[in-house]
């Protein structure tokens, strides 16, 4: 192992610390059984945060003139903290659970493959045009000058490299670079191959509480052995971290409609922020996910057992669409039973049905008339 | 009944597609691991030069003679190169990436150094400090007399 892809390990291990205390923060975890459940989500919840850290910082210092990139001793601080602040709000003494078996087959089945992407990545040189015209040119430029240079992320002889582009991805190799003490290109590739594995582990904490461990594992290791993921991947283009992290964050909208589960929630804000400091796509994404997620009906879901749903202003007059006509004002049955549950309102479902079906006494009246 | 219709047809999918993407994927990483494993350091570190291509030495001349807070004008002859960049855009690429810290300007005036590829830096309106050739080639490194 060269001392570039070791300094890149080093980096990415205290990323992964970073994350662990950032889930009980962020409220992802509130026990230590939660937080071993969905230790998946550290690494790539880490991600986000030090490289949304590292790109504002950059911009902050840039402004600034300064030099205070984050490098090994700012990302060592940033994970002690928050391994710190996080571990102390989760209570004590209780057990901390065990991953399932067939968690651990699909484990062993993707960490196989992602080992080998690793070995083949760390090798790889920078061949893919945009990959070094645009993100390394990024990365390299916020390592060397330790934040936003303004001659170059400002400059006219700039302009073809996207400098429209918001910076995550840049930073969060620009941090790797920075721990490297200098710039090599296929040690950077590393990063890329650590964020399929956290994109697995991570939709893997997600979807398990859903799906039945035997599928989801076998669903999770026919993503890991896509070939072309795995070559894209490779290019250090962003598009394949953009569709991490918008997949883990329409994932993650999924689990809290299904599930009423507030961490859900979290999860879904952080990964599709992430989206969006990745490309300027990732805002189109996740905006469209996040409307997507209050127009779905929640019949059936968790929190539509819990929490009686509301309908969206426009469909409160019993229209089953948008612009709201004569004709598909709600009075039949399939009509209001298609209103969507978007926010919470006080418990009024005492029919059963009218709570099995995801809809408020109150939409089901309105249809009614 | 359908959401257990519906996995088993995720999981039959999921199976075929392990089935058939496993060994090409693993062949793909295999051919990578081998491909980057038989290049030097120096190969990996002029790969995105030698992609285009164009002589990555032609940069190492340049990055050699360069200080870290210089401004550089690259001088290159009006060219096609490709389908999709012309000569200039295809220097200004790899100068962007690998002459780093040091910054490329598009202004001759905002310039220290003028970078001359295929070009006479003679028949530019300036005075020079010092000039560094690459062999015989008409490519220089240029340190303007401000």
């Amino acid at each position: 192992m060269s001392a570039n892809v070791a300094a890149v390990s080093v980096a990415n291990l205290l990323i992964l610390a970073a994350g662990c205390g950032l889930l009980p923060l962020l409220g992802l975890a509130g026990s230590r059984r939660e937080l071993v459940a969905r230790l998946g989500l550290a690494y790539m919840v880490g991600v986000v945060a030090v490289g949304a850290v590292s790109a504002y910082l950059a911009l902050a210092t840039g402004v600034a003139g300064l030099d205070l990139g984050f490098g090994a001793v700012g990302l060592f601080t940033f994970a002690a903290g928050s391994l710190v602040f996080g571990l102390r709000r989760l209570p004590a003494g209780e057990r901390a659970g065990r991953p399932a078996l067939a968690g651990l087959l699909a484990l062993v089945g993707c960490g196989a493959i992602v080992l080998h992407a690793a070995r083949a990545y760390a090798v790889r040189p920078l061949i893919e045009y945009d990959g070094w015209v645009i993100w390394a040119t990024k990365a390299r430029a916020l390592a060397e000058f330790g934040g936003v240079y303004a001659p170059v992320f400002a400059g006219s002889a700039y302009e073809s490299i996207h400098l429209d582009y918001p910076l995550l991805l840049p930073s969060l190799e620009a941090v790797d670079l920075r721990t490297m003490g200098g710039f090599d290109g296929a040690a950077l590739h590393l990063q890329l191959a650590l964020l399929l594995a956290g994109f697995l582990a991570a939709l893997w904490a997600i979807a398990r509480p859903l799906a039945w461990a035997p599928l989801l594992g076998v669903t999770v290791l026919a993503l890991a052995a896509t070939p072309e993921l795995l070559y894209q991947l490779a290019t250090n283009y962003a598009d394949v971290p953009l569709a991490f992290f918008v997949g883990l964050g329409v994932a993650s909208l999924a689990a809290w409609i299904a599930r009423g589960d507030r961490a859900g929630l979290v999860a879904a804000v952080v990964f599709l922020g992430g989206a969006c400091l990745t490309k300027n796509e990732g805002s189109v994404f996740a905006l469209a996910a996040f409307v997507a997620a209050v127009q779905l009906p929640a019949a059936g879901s968790g929190r539509s057992r819990s929490r009686p749903a509301r309908p969206l202003p426009w469909r409160r007059r019993g229209g089953s669409g948008w612009p709201p006509t004569e004709s598909t004002a709600g009075t039949s049955a399939s009509a209001t039973r298609s209103i969507p549950a978007i926010w919470p309102t006080p418990p009024v479902a005492s029919d059963p049905r009218a709570a099995s079906s995801g809809c408020s006494s109150r939409t089901r009246a309105t249809g009614a008339t | 009944m359908i959401a257990r219709a519906g996995a088993a047809v995720v999981a039959v999918v999921a199976v075929a597609s392990v089935q058939g993407t496993l060994g090409r994927a693993w062949d793909l990483l295999s051919g990578m691991r081998e491909s980057g494993a038989a290049m030097t350091a120096l190969q990996r570190e002029h790969a995105p030069a030698d992609s285009l291509p164009l002589p990555a030495d032609r940069f190492d001349h340049y990055r050699s003679w360069l200080r870290p807070d210089d401004r550089y004008f690259l001088d290159v002859a009006p060219s096609g190169f490709s389908s999709h960049v012309d000569l200039p855009t295809a220097v200004a690429s790899v100068a962007r990436f690998s002459l780093l810290p040091a910054v490329q300007v598009t202004e001759l005036q905002d310039a220290t150094v003028v970078l001359s590829w295929d070009r006479d830096p003679g028949l530019l309106p300036l005075r020079y400090t010092e000039q560094h050739r690459e062999g015989i080639q008409l490519v220089f490194v240029s340190r303007i007399a401000r």
